[in-house]
């Protein structure tokens, strides 16, 4: 009783703060993994974020709000998932779609799907190798620190968890739909394995291989992080993170597609209609 | 000079009345005997020399303190039941965010505020104090975790904290308020004058799209009529600034009002517009402090279980 208790309070900033330290390890991986061109591709997403909203903003004489990093973390994220040989004014310009698809909105927490998936999703499909399936590089690639390669935050998934476990530590993040998604998609993956449809290469290949050669630790670790464009029951993130988990991993074995971007689409749209739905029923 | 006593005191300045200039400095001086004579006086006598009255049944009283270079002291008292004082200081305190005061600055009144500063952190900006002596566990353990900093001290470190501000005071002879961006907290109103008058005297203007409140932020009422007298029960004006947007449209769904509500209740829900059952909540304002986006959750909820009652 005679204690003092000390805990701080937090903002939108602090928030988006942490989210960006978060991130910042798999992007110096990118950067030492594609060199110049990389630091300038971060560069021009960056400012074709900055200057898209400022510009927007401007046009429909709404408050200007970089102040509150939110621009930073979404020309973040698409930077993760930019390919790495993009051209420069491509990058800027999707810095600026990404802006455009925020404002379009109304702003920040009115998203309905991630801005800065829907903005580099136009780039996947540009750039058609990192929506096509990869074969992973080897079991080995997460402890010798490398991953996936079409997209720049793929380069390290030990980064990646590393930066991921800094979200969890700042009570950031969905951890139950990271995690349900990541496990569906490893488990029905080592399933279609032992039943002879898989590709191949064994139990262990076929656990590692979700998390390897795609899009998908991005997917379910960061883009499935953001709060706005997900459900905050714990109950809904993990019937739509099993959800996902199975359609990346059958996906993958099915079609070779990795469809784990545009799952984050469809999670988006369903997350508020799932959350009401378990409310309701409370 | 009077017979010492509170009581005395309290009778003739039934409220904080006090005002710049003479009066204020008549005021002081009287104050400080009646302080140093009645070291022992118990928290609510205390209290009562400032024009603050405890209820019959003390409940919890929040004090704030500050003081930062070249601004005298602040503080503000609020009573009532705590569950009504955290909503509103919530409020007040997001007021005072960027004028938070630095205990560092009271380094002159290092005797007296020695056994404060034990109790306080060693770095960051002391926000608040409470200051109720029979504070139970469950009610501390509440406000600790809805309210940013809780210190529980005995009335013997009240007594100091208090004769802290005042000297604060006494050196700058102005008296406190607070002013933060569009927000003005003004504490010491002018007493039988009206609200214009108030305003007037702390250099503010009512502009378009202000709002005036009298009281506190929860319990108080709007002051419409800026020329009338203000009535002597009210403690405090809050100068507010533009209305809040519509919450719907800037909750960011992080999900902290649930994770950090006693009751577990999804308070997001009434953010996002959606309907539920809220009949647990005890209003203990953890939602609308923790909130990033600072949403007003305590007024949704309170207008939720209004809604359920009717």
């Amino acid at each position: 009783m005679s204690a003092p208790y000390v805990r701080t309070q937090r903002t939108t900033w602090t928030r988006n703060r942490d989210a960006l330290i978060a991130m910042v390890p798999a992007l110096l991986a990118g950067w030492y993994f594609h060199g110049l061109h990389a630091i300038l591709l971060t560069a021009c997403v960056f400012l074709g974020a900055a200057a898209g909203e400022a510009i927007l903003s401007l046009l429909i004489r709404k408050r200007l709000s970089l102040g509150d990093l939110s621009f930073a973390v979404s020309a973040l994220v698409l930077t993760l998932l930019t390919p790495p040989d993009t051209p420069l004014w491509l990058a800027a310009l999707t810095g600026a779609a990404a802006a455009a698809v925020k404002l379009a909105f109304g702003g920040l927490g009115r998203n309905l799907v991630n801005p800065a998936v829907l903005a580099a999703l136009p780039l996947h499909v540009l750039y058609l190798r990192s929506l096509a399936y990869q074969m992973p590089l080897s079991p080995l690639a997460f402890l010798t620190l490398q991953a996936n390669s079409a997209v720049l935050g793929g380069s390290s998934l030990l980064l990646l968890a590393l930066g991921w476990g800094f979200l969890l530590v700042r009570a950031l993040g969905r951890p139950v739909l990271s995690l349900s998604w990541l496990g569906g998609a490893m488990v029905l993956s080592l399933a279609l394995e032992l039943l002879g449809l898989g590709l191949g290469g064994g139990a262990g290949a076929a656990l590692l291989r979700p998390l390897l050669g795609g899009s998908l630790p991005l997917a379910a670790l960061f883009c499935a992080s953001d709060s706005v464009t997900t459900p905050v029951l714990k109950r809904s993130q993990l019937i739509l993170g099993l959800f996902c988990g199975l359609v990346t991993a059958l996906g993958r074995q099915l079609l070779t597609l990795d469809l784990s971007l545009l799952l984050v689409i469809l999670a988006n749209l369903l997350s508020r209609p799932l959350d009401r739905l378990f409310l309701r029923r409370r | 000079m009077q017979a010492a006593g509170p009581g005395n005191f309290s009778r003739r300045f039934p409220r904080i009345l006090w005002t710049s200039g003479e009066e204020y400095a008549k005021v002081k001086k009287e104050v400080i005997p009646l302080n140093e004579s009645n070291t022992a006086l118990p928290l609510a006598e205390q209290l009562a020399a400032y024009g603050v009255f405890l209820p019959e049944k003390t409940g919890p009283v929040v004090l704030f303190l500050g003081a930062e270079p070249g601004r005298p002291a602040r503080a503000a008292c609020l009573r009532g039941d705590f569950t009504r004082v955290v909503g509103g200081l919530r409020l007040i305190l997001s007021a005072l965010e960027e004028q938070t005061a630095r205990i560092a600055c009271w380094e002159e009144d290092a005797e007296l505020l020695r056994p404060l500063r034990r109790l306080l952190p060693r770095k960051g900006n002391l926000r608040f104090v409470t200051l109720h002596p029979e504070l139970g566990e469950p009610e501390t353990r509440c406000l600790a975790r809805s309210l940013g900093r809780v210190m529980v001290l005995d009335p013997g470190l009240c007594r100091d904290a208090w004769r802290a501000i005042y000297e604060q005071e006494r050196r700058t002879g102005r008296p406190f308020s607070v002013q933060s961006g569009k927000q003005s907290v003004l504490f010491d109103l002018p007493f039988g004058k009206s609200a214009q008058d108030a305003l007037d005297q702390a250099g503010l203007r009512l502009e378009e799209g202000q709002l005036l409140v009298g009281g506190s932020l929860l319990t108080g009422e709007e002051v419409r009529d800026l020329s009338a007298p203000l009535p002597d029960t009210l403690d405090a004006l809050f100068l507010l600034g533009r209305a809040q947007p519509d919450p719907r449209t800037r909750c960011i769904r992080c999900g902290t009002c649930m994770a950090l509500c006693p009751e577990h209740l999804p308070v997001f829900a009434l953010a996002l517009g959606w309907s539920g059952d809220f009949s647990r909540c005890s209003a203990c304002g953890a939602c609308s402090y923790h909130c990033p986006q600072k949403l007003d959750l305590a007024g949704l909820l309170a207008g939720a279980r209004e809604e359920a009652a009717v």
